[in-house]
């Protein structure tokens, strides 16, 4: 190679080099917005109740049997009344599929035929909003809900969920399991 | 009283506003020489006193408004029917509101195979149920059924009527005509064929006025509740009830105002889901009665039920054996009905399709009205949910024996709840 081509090669090198180096400094940007550490607060669920709740922590089928209304009162006797978030959010599908193994449209069913078989008396209310879940929650005694982890606050107290895995994840959302 | 956190900080701002107002007043007033205010300084005072008087009425204010949003939210929490602007029931979307209304019917086309049959198109049941929330632990639910007999003509049937008191999870009462608990499938589905997989019922499970050979409906009094058990996850069911009419076949089999004898059927079941398999379920039931055949001496009856059933939005399998044991007060030679059935489905994306395979042998005797003998086979089917609330079922019957004429052949079903 003469020395006028290898003069003219090695701009052309760092210029591949540096697009290279810009394509994998974006791709791993890309992958910090597009998948955050599931530890982060706005990546995960909280199970939300009211402050006056004397329960800390729920076994993960406890949470599945509130929330296909099988259990229908806490520890205290106080009525459970279950808080959602509308049909389509990412929260109500994660929550759906990584506690009761459902989709939106199987819940619905399921809720139908409970009341059908009349085993249910009272459905999920929903709130549009996250504010609105915590404000339910705040204000009812026996209300549970959910929202993201960074969307909780002090008026409301966040439940340990139990179980035997460690961590479950789904939509993007992650409901930690200690 | 509790209050949320942006209530507190407003409130905290106000009052720190009114605090430094104060303080700010009482400073002016201990100027040099602890001179009484001049004019000046009254006004300022006087403006100050105005403004604090006005913050305590804004807290005031939050105070009362927080007050009514938490009153707001309990009054919903109890009466669904409702709520405050921004909740709603989840069901309501569906058409479920105070006095929660909901139909469910179906249209059949069938295409008989055995001679005697002709093919033909039918309206299946207009099935309204009907539920409420009367109180705190109270509630009622009733399902009333439209449909046409033989004759083409429309009659109308209260299947279920029940006032139900649910204090806690471990004890629920109902009082009212209800489905028997014997087996699984008898409570599990009740008139909407919407909700089956297949089109219809086994047949061990067919209605009263369909040709059943069990007491399906009983008029009485039902109690059910979970069991202390942990993981095991028991529940029970008691039942007494009229039980089944036994003078003629011609008659109502549902005692419904009026007990041919003073004898009550009873029931009791004991089923257990355990709470770590979601949809795994296992039970067992014994019902007893005593009929009171015309011109026969009595019958006591005794119907064991064993069920297992798996069964998952995606996957579902469903076993269950009944034995129907009659012994004659006169006699002891006591005759015994087998039956079961097997059924399973697994869903893929909006299709699901499903095998069932039944099995009944029933010895002749008077309590059915007619001889059945044995009755086996396949049924084979797909369902398609062409919508959330519409399924499109088509499904081929081939059974073996006496009952064969009323359900072999083709069925084209268009089931919808609205």
């Amino acid at each position: 190679m003469s020395e006028r081509c290898r003069a003219g090669a090695a701009p052309i090198a760092g210029l591949i080099l540096s697009i290279g180096a810009a394509c994998a400094a974006a791709a791993s940007a890309g992958q910090a917005t597009a998948r955050p550490p599931l530890d982060s607060p706005h990546s995960s669920l909280a199970i939300i109740v009211n402050t006056q709740n004397t329960i800390d922590e729920l076994p993960l089928d406890g949470l599945r049997r509130i929330l296909l209304g099988e259990t229908t009162r806490w520890p205290d006797g106080r009525r459970i009344t279950v808080a959602m978030r509308d049909t389509g959010q990412a929260e109500r599908n994660a929550v759906l599929r990584l506690v009761c193994s459902m989709s939106d449209q199987d819940f619905t069913r399921y809720l139908l035929q409970a009341t059908f078989r009349g085993t249910l008396q009272t459905s999920p209310k929903i709130l549009d909003t996250p504010n609105g879940v915590r404000r339910f929650v705040f204000n009812v005694p026996g209300a549970i809900g959910y929202v993201r982890g960074d969307e909780v606050d002090g008026s409301v107290k966040m439940l340990r969920i139990t179980g035997t895995l460690s961590e479950k994840r789904a939509f993007g959302l992650t409901l930690p399991i200690k | 009283m509790r209050l949320t956190p942006s209530t507190r900080r407003r409130c905290a701002c106000a009052w720190s506003a009114a605090l430094v107002a104060i303080a700010g007043s009482r400073a002016q007033a201990q100027t040099p020489a602890q001179t009484t205010p001049d004019q000046p300084d009254r006004a300022l005072i006087q403006q100050l006193q105005k403004r604090v008087d006005e913050l305590e009425q804004q807290v005031k204010d939050l105070q009362a408004q927080a007050a009514e949003e938490r009153q707001a939210a309990e009054r919903a929490a109890e009466a669904p029917a409702q709520p405050p602007e921004g909740m709603r029931d989840m069901l309501t979307p569906l058409g479920l509101g105070g006095l929660q209304i909901r139909g469910f019917n179906d249209i059949d086309f069938h295409a008989y195979r055995d001679n005697g049959q002709v093919n033909t198109f039918s309206l299946g049941q207009l099935d309204l149920f009907l539920s409420s929330r009367l109180a705190s632990d109270f509630s009622t639910i009733g399902e009333v059924v439209f449909e046409a007999d033989e004759n083409n003509g429309f009659g109308v049937d209260v299947e279920r009527l029940l006032l139900q008191y649910s204090p806690n999870d471990w004890f629920s009462l109902g009082v009212g005509r209800f489905h028997t608990a014997i087996g699984f499938y008898n409570t599990a589905y009740h008139h909407g064929n919407w909700f089956q997989t297949a089109t219809g019922r086994p047949f061990i499970f067919r209605f009263e006025d369909n040709g059943g050979i069990l007491p399906v409906h009983g008029v009485g009094v039902t109690v059910q509740g979970q069991i202390p058990s942990g993981a095991a996850g028991l529940h029970y069911v008691a039942e007494i009830a009229n039980g089944r009419r036994s003078g003629s076949p011609g008659d109502e089999p549902v005692q419904n105002v009026e007990d041919e004898n003073a004898h009550k059927a009873l029931n009791f079941a004991l089923i257990t889901r355990p709470t770590r398999v979601l949809g795994l379920q296992a039970g067992i039931s014994v019902y007893r009665d005593r009929l009171e055949p015309a011109d026969r001496p009595a019958i006591d009856e005794t119907i064991a039920a064993v069920h297992f059933v798996y069964q998952i939005p995606v996957f579902e399998q469903l076993a269950e054996a009944i034995f129907i044991r009659h012994v004659p007060s006169d006699t002891d030679r006591a005759t015994t009905t087998t039956t079961f059935y097997t059924q399973t489905s697994r869903q893929l994306g909006r299709y699901r399709p499903y095998f069932r395979y039944e099995y009944l042998d029933a010895p002749p005797g008077p309590v059915f009205g007619n001889d059945l003998g044995r009755s086996y086979g396949p049924t084979i089917g797909v369902r398609f949910d062409a919508a959330p609330p519409v399924a499109i079922k088509v499904e081929y019957v081939r059974l073996t024996g006496s009952i064969r004429a009323q359900t072999n052949g083709l069925t084209v079903q268009f089931g919808f709840t609205f």
